[in-house]
C-alpha cells in the first residue's frame, strides 16, 4: 500500500531513484495511468534529469500537420537544402583536391595538407575538449557576491575583457577568496589568448586548498592544447593522469591518445 | 577574424549564396567535427549533422520567426551537439531495438528535432534564472550526488534538510519551466 501520508513529490523520487517496493511500483503505475498531471511531473522530472546528465529524450508528439511540417515540403525548403548539400560536396572536394602539378610540389603539397589536416584537428581538439560544464559553479556567501556573480555574467556573455577586468577588482578587493574563481579569472586570459597569464591563474588553482584544485591542471592543459604547445601539453597530462582522482582523469587519458 | 553578424549568414542560407555558406563550412564546421569525431563520430557524421543544424534553423527562422541571440557561431555548435547526441541516442535505440521503431517522415523528424532544441534552450534559460546555490544544488541532485555528500558539501544540518532544499529548487525550476507558454508545445 502506498504510504498515503508521503507527499507526492517524496512518491515520484522514491519511484523515480527505484526505492519503491515492487507492490508499490504497481499501485504508483496505476495512478500514473489515472493521474495526467501526475504523468506530466514524471515526465518533466526525466527530461530535466536527461538535460543534466547530457543525455537525450525524444518528443513523442505527432507533428503531421503543423507548420513546422509543411514548411520542410515546400519548394522554399527543398531549394535550401539542395544549395546546403551542394556547397558541403564543393567543400569536401576543397578539402581534397590540394595537389599540385609537379612531384615536388606535390611532395609539398601533400605535406602542406597534411600539416593543415593536422592543424585542422587540433584546433578541433581544443573546441572539443573545452566545456563550460567543467568551469565550477561558485556560490556566493559574503559581499564580494555581486562582483563574483558579475564576473560569471560577463564571461558567459563572452565579454572577456569585461569580466577581466572585474576579476582583477575582485582579486585586488577582496581579502579572503572563493579560489575557484581563479578558473574565471585563467579563462578570461586564456579567451583573450594571453596564455602566460592564464597559467599563472591556473597554476594558483593547482596549489589553492580548494577541493577542486586539480581543475587547475586540467585547464592548465588547455592552455597548451589552445597555444598547440604539444610537449608540455603531454607533460601536464601526464601529471594528470598519474591519479584517479583528478578532475578530468580519463578525458587526460583519451586527449594523451588521440595526441599519440 | 571577424564573423559576420547572424543575419548575413541567415539570409545568405534563404539566398542561397554559395559563397557565404561555404564561409560557414570553413569557419564552423572544424569545430563541430572536433567535437563529433571526439564523441564516436566521424568527419562524415559531422558534416550531415551540420547541414541538418543549417536546414532546421532555417525552418525555426521562416516558421517560429526564431532570432539568434548568441553569436552564429555559438547557436550552430550548440544545435550541433545537440543533433548529435539525438543522433548517437537514435543509434542506441536502434542496437539495442529498445521498443517500437516507429516511421517518421524525414520532414517530421526535422520538425521534431527543432523542437527538441527549444525544449534544450527552455531548460537552460530557466536553469540559468535560479540562484546560483540552487543551480549547484540541481547538479549534483541530478547527478545522483548523495544526500550525505550535498550535506558536506553545502554544510547543511542533516539529510532532511538537504531533501528540504533540493525540494524547493526542483519545484522552483519545474515551475518556471511549467509555467512557460512555450512548454506546451515542447512536451
Amino acid at each position: 500500500m502506498l504510504d498515503s501520508n508521503k507527499n507526492r513529490y517524496e512518491l515520484i523520487e522514491q519511484y523515480l531513484e527505484g526505492n519503491m517496493s515492487a507492490e508499490n511500483t504497481i499501485a504508483f503505475e496505476k495512478l500514473i495511468v489515472e493521474d495526467k498531471d501526475l504523468a506530466k511531473e514524471i515526465e518533466l522530472h526525466q527530461q530535466l534529469s536527461a538535460h543534466y546528465n547530457d543525455n537525450y529524450i525524444s518528443l513523442k508528439r505527432d507533428l503531421n500537420n503543423t507548420d513546422l511540417v509543411s514548411y520542410f515540403r515546400s519548394d522554399e525548403a527543398k531549394n535550401i537544402n539542395k544549395t546546403i548539400e551542394k556547397v558541403g560536396a564543393i567543400h569536401t572536394s576543397k578539402k581534397k583536391f590540394k595537389f599540385p602539378m609537379t612531384v615536388a610540389a606535390s611532395i609539398i603539397g601533400v605535406m602542406i595538407c597534411v600539416v593543415g589536416y593536422l592543424q585542422l584537428n587540433k584546433n578541433g581538439l581544443y573546441e572539443g575538449y573545452y566545456t563550460e560544464n567543467d568551469l565550477p559553479s561558485l556560490i556566493s556567501r559574503n559581499t564580494t557576491k555581486d562582483l563574483q556573480s558579475d564576473i560569471i555574467v560577463a564571461y558567459q556573455k563572452k565579454q572577456y575583457t569585461v569580466a577581466n577586468n572585474l576579476y582583477r577588482s575582485y582579486i585586488n578587493s577582496t581579502p579572503i577568496l572563493n579560489e575557484d574563481i581563479f578558473i574565471y579569472g585563467g579563462m578570461t586570459y586564456l579567451e583573450l589568448n594571453e596564455f602566460d597569464k592564464a597559467l599563472i591563474e591556473f597554476h594558483k588553482m593547482t596549489n589553492s586548498s580548494s577541493m577542486a584544485s586539480s581543475k587547475g591542471l586540467w585547464f592548465t592543459a588547455l592552455v597548451y592544447l589552445k597555444k598547440e604547445d604539444y610537449p608540455l601539453l603531454k607533460e601536464t597530462l601526464n601529471i594528470i593522469v598519474q591519479k584517479k582522482s583528478n578532475f578530468n582523469y580519463k578525458k587526460a587519458g583519451t586527449l594523451l591518445q588521440e595526441l599519440d | 577574424m571577424t564573423q559576420p553578424n547572424a543575419n548575413v549568414y541567415i539570409e545568405a542560407l534563404f539566398e542561397g549564396n554559395e559563397k557565404v555558406i561555404l564561409k560557414m563550412y570553413q569557419e564552423i564546421l572544424p569545430k563541430v567535427a572536433g567535437f563529433i569525431i571526439k564523441n564516436k563520430g566521424t568527419q562524415q557524421d559531422a558534416q550531415e549533422i551540420f547541414q541538418k543544424a543549417l536546414y532546421q534553423l532555417t525552418a525555426r527562422v521562416r516558421v517560429k520567426k526564431f532570432k539568434i541571440n548568441t553569436s552564429f557561431e555559438a547557436y550552430l555548435f550548440t544545435a550541433c551537439k545537440n543533433l548529435w547526441r539525438r543522433e548517437l541516442n537514435n543509434r542506441k535505440r536502434e542496437v539495442r531495438n529498445d521498443g517500437v521503431f516507429e516511421l517518421v517522415s524525414e520532414e517530421q523528424d526535422n520538425g521534431k528535432a527543432i523542437l527538441e532544441q527549444e525544449r534544450w534552450e527552455l531548460f537552460e534559460e530557466k536553469i540559468n534564472s535560479l540562484s546560483e546555490s540552487c543551480k549547484e544544488l540541481l547538479k549534483l541532485y541530478f547527478k545522483k550526488t548523495s544526500y550525505k555528500a550535498i550535506v558536506e558539501k553545502f554544510n547543511y544540518a542533516n539529510e532532511n534538510t538537504a531533501f528540504q532544499r533540493v525540494f524547493k529548487c526542483k519545484k522552483r525550476l519545474a515551475d518556471l519551466v511549467k509555467l512557460d507558454k512555450r512548454f506546451q508545445e515542447l512536451c
